[in-house]
């Protein structure tokens, strides 16, 4: 009885196309659904609910969801876009659209169903679906949508969803134009060899310039966008055109069925109660059931026990197979995430493929920083199995274990950027319960000790007073913002040793600017200053480049004679005394008196460059204390107690944890 | 008596009051103890009257106005006459039940030493009133021939006669608020006198006969310089009080200066200006020959306040009247801050025939009390007394704990003629100016162990 395992869910969702397709009224479609599944429960439902669909249909794949598809009505694609230009919009339309999703159950932003995402309207994980469209051909066409994250700190996930499809919809704002990621994006999708379909959205905004936009896309990105759909998420307007292009377009997927099993794996996350789920495209020949695959970069070899779609939900397929062309999801008892990497290609045991499919590079974290439990070191084990469950579902996080004198023990956890530091901060604390504090982002440092020996470390505090010949990563960053603030956005760059590599117009009156940049340089509140030096027109991105020389020097910060290793910072010469002064201000503002006067320093060695000090506590006494006092005085005491042993420790100095993450955690 | 006499001669260069301390104190304690460890309830009929207060506070709370810092239960503004007969009323009726409790639970009370009537602003009263309240303790408690009986006096609320009539009846300590010199700061204050009725009032006083006065001085005052409380110290000296209170100024929020003012923050002084102010009394005060016995108070050799030590010997003492606190029976009871709860609250007594309904204090209890209380001093505490009631363990503790304020210079150490460690105090000022930092640091590391539930004293 195949048809019964089928989830209700997909009942519907085909009830929901046959009524779209055959004009019957719903009431009508689901009744005479349920006559037939009553009457006739052993033939298999869907194709039921497919014949009823498909009365004036000449292709007989449409609805199916449980067989394979013939690859020529199959189309693959996901979206890319910069950040706020109406992906997860236009996705959400074509759900609607296509009634993938049921109308009671449609929600905005469908395919991001993290609460961070929902809330922040970002996407952050990509999500794949499948939605059935009757093109004006007359055929039913398959198309997989993978929805990718706009922020640049998830490009990792935007080149993943990429190498696992044919072609992708460009989305470009009508007003906003070419932005800084619209160009990265379009690059990655150039080195995958995919087809783009330009689409202009929010053509209905008063202050859209399609046609500038159009040429804008033609000048910067070198594609031709006269044709380009000009389309409005918000209000519906030409997802009809968009399906149509796509199905034009884009090209069916090449690979052979009877070619030796070649899938890519795109994405994979753990379940608890499952294993390792793995999100595949299949390349060539087909994957089912039973079948022995092998891993081909680990090796290691495991039986398919179920393979599935995603609708977006997964729904397993009780035929069992997967074939070429087809987007979806295998379970195979994996028990760990290394196992079965992102960017491995699956295979048949019995008849292996040769190579394996190019995949892509490993996620390298760019941006490290501490995180320490904020109570008490025994959350530490909490933060480490919280951790440990988080990088199982975004292997893009990379941890150690780290000591430190001021925060006690925590890891030093390395990020793709300073937007996915925040996510993963925020899941720990909202998913994990855990109130963490974080020490001041930092980059990987290469240097060289006295014997000349290349180290690259992180943290600050780990690197030796002998460092020198300094050199640190760089970056390729690129600005785009209407040219009257280009003196605005040089001054900005300048300031932040960033070198000037090109400059041009993309249209009339907005300029492309290239960068060489340090990253550490970008990792602070660099984007709000482009967003406010720009008035919200600017838009940045940018790349890893490659590990440059640069004056770097270590400062260390002494707080009553101590050096405090949480407090040190790697700056430039130039910028050394500034950012002294700037950390002693703080401390200066944060901690409380004590007994004896606190001298702050700033060092480089054993130089000091910048020094104030903390008056001593004067007075801290109660003046009044007779009869009825008694008992308040000792109320006011074990308040002040219970106040002190909240104190963190800073060297020789306490302070309160909110002074305390103010000046270990800096803010960005 | 005997160990006490041998343990007075060992303690021969400590002040005189201490004698008073030792031999009247660590008896009864010890013995309570022991009635406590026991849970014989029985014993404590058969206690000596040791345990007994030899002090009283009655509390008045009416004021003609109410000062702007102030956070005491007041009853401002009222002339109602028939407001303070009523609450006379209810005074007396408290008094009345709770020492004719006392007098049938332990047969004899022991006469009273020192009897503080404070406010508010008892002068506001009229002798009559004052009268009845002294009758009626007399029915109950002897005064002791050499008792000190304080009254709370402001500058404006009484005259001549009515001085003489206190006098009469027995008032031999007047403690007047004057609290500033400055006239803007007085009126600043909201206080209802100026700084010319404060010399008409001290002149009254002397002209009466009163032979032991105390003045109230402020510091940390808004917008108050050193200059201008370096004036107000040396107007009062030049009056040459026999006793002088000095308090910085403490901002509590229910108080208007509470909601306009913040603590450190101009107008008010910052701390270190008003630490300077407190190092300025008292290093001119002990000039001046004033003896800095407490951490506000200074006083001529022999005339230091006996009612107030009472309370920083943790001593027991009855409590009269609205928001009073009582410590007897080592139970602490406050009464209710407000009027007619107070009326309520008498009545109940009544039913319960003056039996306080209110836990004892425990042995911990006591000695964080008598740690805070003592330090206040410039005696400090004694640690054979402190060792003898609360165990030689917890004694060890506190004195290692106060080594680090000790080399820091905080904290003095005091030895007896044999070189042994006799007691604890903090300096004058260094240590007084920090006494809560100093005292949570012992606290902390004696009886505020993590778990407040046991005691960790060995009782042997």
């Amino acid at each position: 009885m195949p048809g019964r395992s089928l989830p209700p869910k997909l009942y519907f969702y085909a009830v929901r196309n046959a009524k779209k397709f055959c004009l019957k009224t719903y009431g009508e479609v689901l009744k005479s659904f349920r006559v037939q599944t009553n009457s006739a429960a052993s033939i298999s439902s869907n194709s039921k609910g497919s014949t009823t669909a498909s009365s004036n249909s000449q292709s007989n794949n449409e609805l199916d969801n449980n067989k394979p598809v013939d690859k020529e009505f199959i189309r693959n694609f996901s979206i890319i876009a910069h950040v706020d230009h109406g992906k997860s919009t236009l996705a959400d339309r074509l759900l609607q659209f296509t009634g993938t999703v049921a109308p009671e159950k449609f929600r905005d932003q469908y395919l991001d169903n993290m609460d961070i995402e929902r809330e922040r309207g970002i996407t952050i994980k990509m999500r794949a679906t499948r939605l059935w469209y009757r093109a004006k051909d007359g055929n039913c066409y398959l198309l997989n949508l993978i929805d990718t994250p706009g922020h640049v700190d998830f490009s990792y996930e935007v080149s993943r969803s990429l190498a696992a499809v044919e072609g992708c919809l460009l989305v470009v704002d009508a007003s906003q134009g070419v932005q800084a990621q619209t160009i990265a994006n379009v690059d990655l999708a150039l080195e995958n060899d995919l087809e783009i379909v330009p689409v202009l959205n929010k053509v209905d905004l008063p202050t859209a310039e399609p046609d500038r936009v159009c040429q804008e896309i033609s000048q910067v990105i070198g594609i031709d966008a006269t044709r380009a759909v000009r389309a409005s998420a918000k209000y519906g307007i030409g997802v009809e055109e968009i399906l149509e292009e796509i199905v034009h377009l884009i090209p069916p997927p090449k690979g052979q069925v009877e070619a030796p099993l070649q899938a890519l794996i795109f994405d994979s996350y753990f379940d608890t109660y499952r294993g390792v789920v793995v999100f595949i495209r299949v390349k060539n020949g087909e994957i089912r059931t039973g079948m022995r695959v092998k891993f081909m970069t680990t090796g290691v070899e495991h039986i398919v026990e179920q393979v599935g779609i995603l609708t977006p939900e997964e729904v397993v397929r009780t035929s069992g197979v997967l074939s070429c062309g087809e987007v979806g999801f295998i379970k195979a008892g994996i028990k760990s995430l290394h196992d079965a990497p992102v960017g491995d290609t699956i295979t048949c045991c019995d008849n292996p493929c040769k190579e394996p499919l190019r995949g892509y590079k490993p996620a390298k974290s760019m941006v490290f920083c501490g995180l320490y439990p904020a109570d008490s070191s025994t959350l530490f084990e909490n933060l480490r199995a919280a951790l440990e469950k988080l990088s199982l579902n975004d292997s893009s996080i990379s941890f150690q274990p780290e000591s430190s004198s001021v925060l006690g023990k925590g890891f030093r956890v390395g990020f793709l950027g300073m937007l996915h530091m925040e996510v993963v901060k925020e899941r720990l604390k909202r998913e994990y319960e855990l109130e963490l504090l974080t020490s001041a982002p930092s980059v990987v440092y290469k240097f060289r000790n006295l014997q000349g020996e290349y180290f690259m470390e992180s943290n600050p505090s780990k690197i030796p007073n002998d460092a020198r010949h300094f050199e640190e990563p760089f970056v390729k960053l690129d600005i785009v913002c209407p040219d009257q603030y280009n003196g605005a956005i040089l001054e900005l760059c300048q300031s932040h040793r960033g070198s000037l590599e090109d400059m041009r117009y993309v249209s009339n009156g907005r300029i492309l600017f290239k960068f060489l940049i340090p990253l550490a340089e970008v990792l602070t509140n660099f984007y709000d200053q482009v967003k406010s030096r720009t008035r919200g027109f600017g838009s940045m991105d940018y790349e890893f480049h490659s590990y440059r020389p640069s004056d770097l020097v270590k400062l260390d910060i002494a707080v009553a004679g101590d050096i405090v290793e949480g407090l040190s910072c790697v700056v430039h010469r130039d910028q050394a005394y500034t950012k002294g002064r700037e950390i002693i201000e703080k401390l200066k503002e944060y901690i409380p008196r004590h007994q004896f006067k606190v001298v702050l320093q700033a060092m480089i060695g054993s130089k000091v460059i910048a020094s104030d000090y903390i008056q001593a506590l004067r007075k801290d006494v109660l003046a009044k204390c007779y009869g009825g006092d008694i008992s308040r005085k000792k109320k006011l005491l074990e308040r002040q107690k219970e106040g002190k042993e909240k104190l963190r420790q800073l060297g020789k100095v306490r302070l309160s944890p909110e002074a305390f993450a103010a000046v270990v955690a800096q803010k960005f | 008596m005997k160990q006490s006499s041998s343990f007075v001669k060992r303690l021969g260069f400590i002040k005189p009051c201490l004698f008073k301390y030792f031999s009247t104190r660590h008896k009864p304690q010890t013995l309570f103890r022991r009635m406590m460890l026991c849970h014989n309830t029985s014993l404590l009929e058969n206690t000596t009257d040791w345990t007994l207060p030899k002090s009283a506070y009655i509390h008045i709370p009416f004021c003609v106005r109410k000062c702007l810092y102030c956070d005491f239960a007041v009853v401002a503004g009222t002339t109602n006459l028939n407001l303070y007969d009523t609450y006379i009323e209810h005074l007396l009726k408290e008094i009345e039940t709770t020492l004719s409790y006392f007098k049938r639970k332990y047969q004899k009370l022991p006469a009273l030493e020192t009897l503080y009537i404070g406010g508010g602003t008892p002068s506001v009263l009229s002798y009559i009133h004052l009268q009845r309240i002294v009758d009626k303790l007399q029915q109950y408690v002897d005064f002791a021939p050499t008792s000190e009986f304080t009254v709370e006096m402001d500058p404006g609320t009484f005259d001549l006669s009515k001085a003489r009539q206190f006098r009469n009846l027995g008032v031999n300590r007047v403690s007047i608020g004057v609290q500033s010199f400055d006239d803007n700061l007085l009126k600043l204050c909201g206080r209802s006198h100026n700084s010319k009725q404060v010399y008409m009032a001290w002149d009254i006083l002397r002209t009466a006969g009163f032979t032991n006065l105390s003045l109230d001085l402020m510091s940390g005052l808004p917008y108050q310089s050193e200059e201008i409380f370096r004036d107000s110290i040396e107007k009062a000296i030049s009056l040459d009080p026999e006793h002088l209170s000095c308090y910085d100024l403490i901002i509590e929020q229910s108080t208007p200066f509470g909601k306009k003012y913040q603590s450190g923050v101009f107008p008010l002084p910052s701390e270190d200006e008003a630490a300077c102010m407190y190092i300025l009394a008292s290093s001119r005060l002990r000039e001046q020959g004033y003896e800095h016995y407490e951490i506000s108070n200074y006083g001529k050799p022999a005339y230091l306040s006996k009612h107030n030590q009472t309370y920083w010997k943790n001593q027991s003492y009855y409590g009269f009247g609205m928001s009073a606190t009582s410590y007897t029976e080592m139970k602490r009871f406050t009464r209710p801050r407000k009027l007619v709860p107070y009326f309520e609250w008498v009545k109940q007594l009544e039913k319960r025939k003056g039996e306080l309904e209110c836990p004892q204090e425990s042995l911990r209890e006591q000695a964080v009390d008598t740690l805070i209380l003592g330090l206040r001093m410039k005696q400090g505490i004694s640690l054979n007394t402190f060792t003898k009631l609360y165990g030689q363990s917890i004694s060890q503790l506190v004195i290692d704990a106060s080594q680090p304020w000790i080399t820091s210079g905080h904290m003095l150490e005091i030895y007896n003629r044999n070189g042994q460690l006799e007691g604890l105090a903090l300096k004058d000022p260094e240590g007084f100016l920090l006494q809560n930092s100093i005292l949570i640091s012992l606290l902390e590391k004696s009886l505020w162990t993590t778990n407040s539930s046991t005691y960790p004293v060995t009782l042997s």
